[in-house]
């Protein structure tokens, strides 16, 4: 039993909090935020020096070859500076959705692009109206002679401004998982960008295809096995979100302490009335929970051990945690927290965004369920090479 | 990082598993085992549970982490905690007090005396301890305790009442701290005693809780003791109390009832019905089981973080605040759940016709308030994390 991190992955953290904290505090995340391309460029470039828009992908591919342990490292830090960035969705998960399910040609074409920062790679999942299963997918591909031809809507796809592709789930069939994965040129015949106003003012899109013409070779794959791959990536991706939610939680637990420390009320520090220490308290145990909770699914999934169940159980955990922890953060501010000029509304917006974009909770308490029942559903999945 | 046992320590666990197959094709295992007693089977308060610690002494399972000069193993206190934590998912008595509070205690601060009297009797399982340490007027508060003990001879008067010591009916000796100084202030004036708890003039009485569990108070008067039965250094009491609460928060906090709680809830609704319908098939019960799933996990990650800390030499204070703070509220909102999932019929004693889940839950229910009470009441927990973790002001006045 040992819970702590090793001397590279403390220093991974370290320079990642370094680069944050000079050039993204969160006085310029107001600068970002709400306006094109939503993420700090002079950021986006260190990350691309010190290598980590690659850690995860293999050494093969100009990446770092590192695990979940270290993406969870960096996401930590991205989420207390709340220094978001095409990171997640490119270097993560669209990087392993092509490294699992993608040709030998097109890893070659993308991950040293993804890794260098020469290419941003967004993903499409959500559609107007649907959920976040599988079942949601209403965008369809149909053959055609060049390949495929893509029709319908997919939104909430993360900086669409600044990829340079888009993977798009579409269905071809009638049957649930007939479904295949698509490399999409945003700037291909037939795409229309729209940017999404949203509650914590990322850098959100709608996109449209009309009938937009996806040649064979950016298709991803058949179509037998996307819907496992794309499933096992989502789960994959919940390490570093869980970590993204522990990081803005801890520092938002931050600043409230420090703010309950100096301001002061019928003549003492607010800190000191126990309705306040209390609710801080309880923010903080489930802090320290989630933070674990993530930690052990990361550890076992570099483990090559069973995990899914554990990053289900994080995310719902997590999910509601942060939003907690924010809610607080404004209430034992008071007033000013609810001021645009405090910082606890930054942390409350994304918050409740981190919630609902990644699994609500009574899909991710049916999929624990379901684990808990037959725990032969969480033994991984094998890579499709 | 690696949130496993060593291949060591899971040898010791299947050690302790195999004892424990043993000792359950005795007689009297339905004594010794009694998971549905919650939290009160720790204790042993039956003979047949004090042979099962003499049983647990002749394995060399009791001072696995004092020094070997003291005929421990000088093992890590993860092997205690190991050991616990299989003896609780079966209801067994726990390595108690004598193992942790008071031979700690006295290995560290205790005379020569005392140790070569008390330290081999405890290795061999052959005493209890009850603790005396709350009072009428004092729970939470515990320094602010009044029994007093005044200078008589070459020993000490004790006078007063203490209070929810829970062993006290059954124990050999007692444990008791009490005021030696009334002048200084309340850290600095209390010292802890040894008495043999059939002194004439103790009285132990009766009183009965909603959990159908057994605790005392313990009345005082002129119970004169030998200041050779006084524990390291006078007036320096409080500090033993809390030094030996560290210890014992590695040790006694266990995860494993808790597991078996859950497995006992999904376990009732696979099989379960209602209106012919199966429990397992409503999405309302599926959704609150994986939540208390999820919770569980949490739970057993405040454990671990409570080890690791530990492991790395610390004193895990802050840790297993919060480990005892989510863990006892958890089992509370488990049991009420659970209550609500079983309806009318989940209020029926175990004693009675037309039980389901053997009444477990309806005691659970009622057993259960005890435990954000305590050991340190939820709301002393949140005062630890938030002035010990977040290092807030203090809220209460010295």
């Amino acid at each position: 039993m040992d819970l702590l991190f090793s001397q590279e992955q403390t220093m991974l953290r370290d320079m990642t909090q370094r680069l944050c904290d000079d050039i993204v505090p969160l006085s310029v995340l107001r600068e970002i935020e709400g306006r094109e391309p939503g993420y700090s460029i002079d950021l986006w470039k260190s990350l691309a020096e010190v290598g980590i828009l690659g850690v995860t992908i293999s050494p093969h591919f100009e990446g770092l070859g590192l695990g979940a342990m270290e993406a969870l490292v960096i996401h930590e830090e991205f989420g207390r500076a709340l220094a978001f960035s095409p990171h997640f969705i490119s270097s993560l998960f669209a990087a392993r959705l092509i490294d699992q399910a993608g040709s030998d040609t097109q890893r070659k074409r993308w991950l040293p692009a993804i890794a260098s920062g020469r290419s941003i790679v967004t993903v499409g999942s959500l559609e107007p109206g649907s959920s976040a299963s599988i079942e949601g997918i209403h965008c369809q591909a149909t053959k055609c002679a060049d390949g495929f031809q893509l029709t319908g809507i997919k939104h909430f796809v993360p900086y669409a401004s600044s990829a340079e592709a888009v993977i798009v789930l579409a269905k071809i069939g009638s049957a649930p998982d007939a479904i295949v994965g698509l490399i999409v040129n945003l700037a291909s015949q037939g795409v229309t960008r729209t940017y999404q106003p949203n509650h914590a003012r990322e850098a959100q899109y709608q996109l449209e295809f009309a009938n937009v013409i996806v040649s064979l070779d950016n298709v991803l794959f058949g179509g037998e096995n996307i819907a496992t791959v794309w499933e096992d990536t989502m789960f994959r991706a919940l390490v570093p979100l869980v970590a993204q939610a522990v990081g803005g939680a801890a520092r938002a637990l931050e600043i409230t302490v420090s703010y309950a420390k100096t301001r002061e009320a019928f003549g003492k520090q607010i800190g000191g009335f126990q309705s306040i220490a209390h609710s801080l308290a309880n923010v903080a145990v489930e802090v320290e929970g989630c933070r674990l909770l993530a930690q052990q699914a990361a550890w076992a999934q570099d483990m090559g051990r069973p995990f899914r169940r554990l990053a289900a159980i994080a995310q719902l955990q997590a999910g509601e945690m942060y939003r907690r922890a924010a809610a607080v953060a404004i209430q034992v501010h008071g007033g000013i927290g609810f001021s645009t000029a405090a910082d606890p509304q930054l942390f409350f917006r994304r918050a409740k965004q981190l919630q609902l974009l990644n699994w609500s909770a009574d899909y991710l308490e049916e999929r624990i369920a379901q684990f808990t029942l037959q725990p032969s559903l969480d033994t991984g999945v094998q890579p499709c090479v | 990082m690696n949130f496993e046992f060593s291949a060591e320590e899971n040898l010791f666990v299947d050690e302790v598993k195999a004892f424990i197959r043993e000792q359950a094709q005795l007689p009297d295992a339905a004594d010794v085992f009694a998971p549905d007693r919650d939290s009160d089977s720790m204790l042993s308060d039956t003979p047949a549970r004090r042979r099962f610690n003499l049983a647990m002494a002749d394995r060399g399972f009791l001072g696995m982490s004092w020094p070997k000069k003291y005929g421990g193993a000088d093992k890590d206190g993860i092997y205690d905690y190991l050991l616990n934590e299989e003896l609780s998912r079966v209801g067994a008595p726990l390595i108690g007090k004598g193992i942790g509070i008071v031979g700690k205690t006295l290995i560290t601060h205790g005379s020569e005396k005392l140790k070569t009297e008390f330290l081999p009797q405890i290795l061999r399982a052959e005493i209890e301890f009850a603790l005396g340490y709350s009072e009428p007027s004092c729970g939470s508060d515990l320094a602010a305790m009044k029994v007093k003990a005044e200078r008589s001879g070459e020993g000490w008067k004790i006078n007063g009442q203490k209070m929810w010591n829970t062993s006290a009916h059954f124990a050999d000796w007692y444990w008791l701290a009490v005021r030696t100084d009334s002048s200084a202030s309340k850290y600095e004036g209390i010292s802890l005693f040894i008495v043999p708890m059939n002194h004439p003039g103790i009285t132990v009485q009766a009183i009965e809780t909603l959990g159908e569990h057994r605790t005392n108070s313990v009345f005082l008067e002129d119970v004169w003791v030998h200041d050779e039965y006084r524990v390291g250094e006078l007036n320096k009491g409080w500090i033993y109390i809390c030094e030996a609460l560290d210890f014992e928060r590695f040790a006694i906090y266990t995860i494993s009832p808790l597991e078996v709680k859950l497995e006992r809830m999904w376990a009732y609704v696979r099989s379960g019905k209602r209106d012919g319908r199966a429990l397992i098939k409503f999405p309302e019960v599926r959704r609150l089981l994986a939540q208390f799933t999820a919770q569980v996990e949490m739970a057993k990650m405040f454990q671990r973080k409570v080890i690791s800390a530990a492991c790395q030499g610390g004193v895990p204070t802050v840790e297993g605040a919060m480990f005892k703070l989510y863990m006892t509220e958890l089992s509370q909102r488990m049991a009420n759940a659970m209550m609500n999932i079983l309806g009318p019929q989940g209020l029926l004693h175990k004693s009675g016709v037309d039980v389901v889940s053997d009444g477990s839950w309806e005691w659970s229910y009622r057993a259960s308030p005890l435990d954000t009470i305590g050991a340190g009441t939820s709301e002393i927990q949140r005062n630890i994390i938030a002035r010990r973790g977040l290092g807030l002001p203090a809220s209460l006045a010295r």
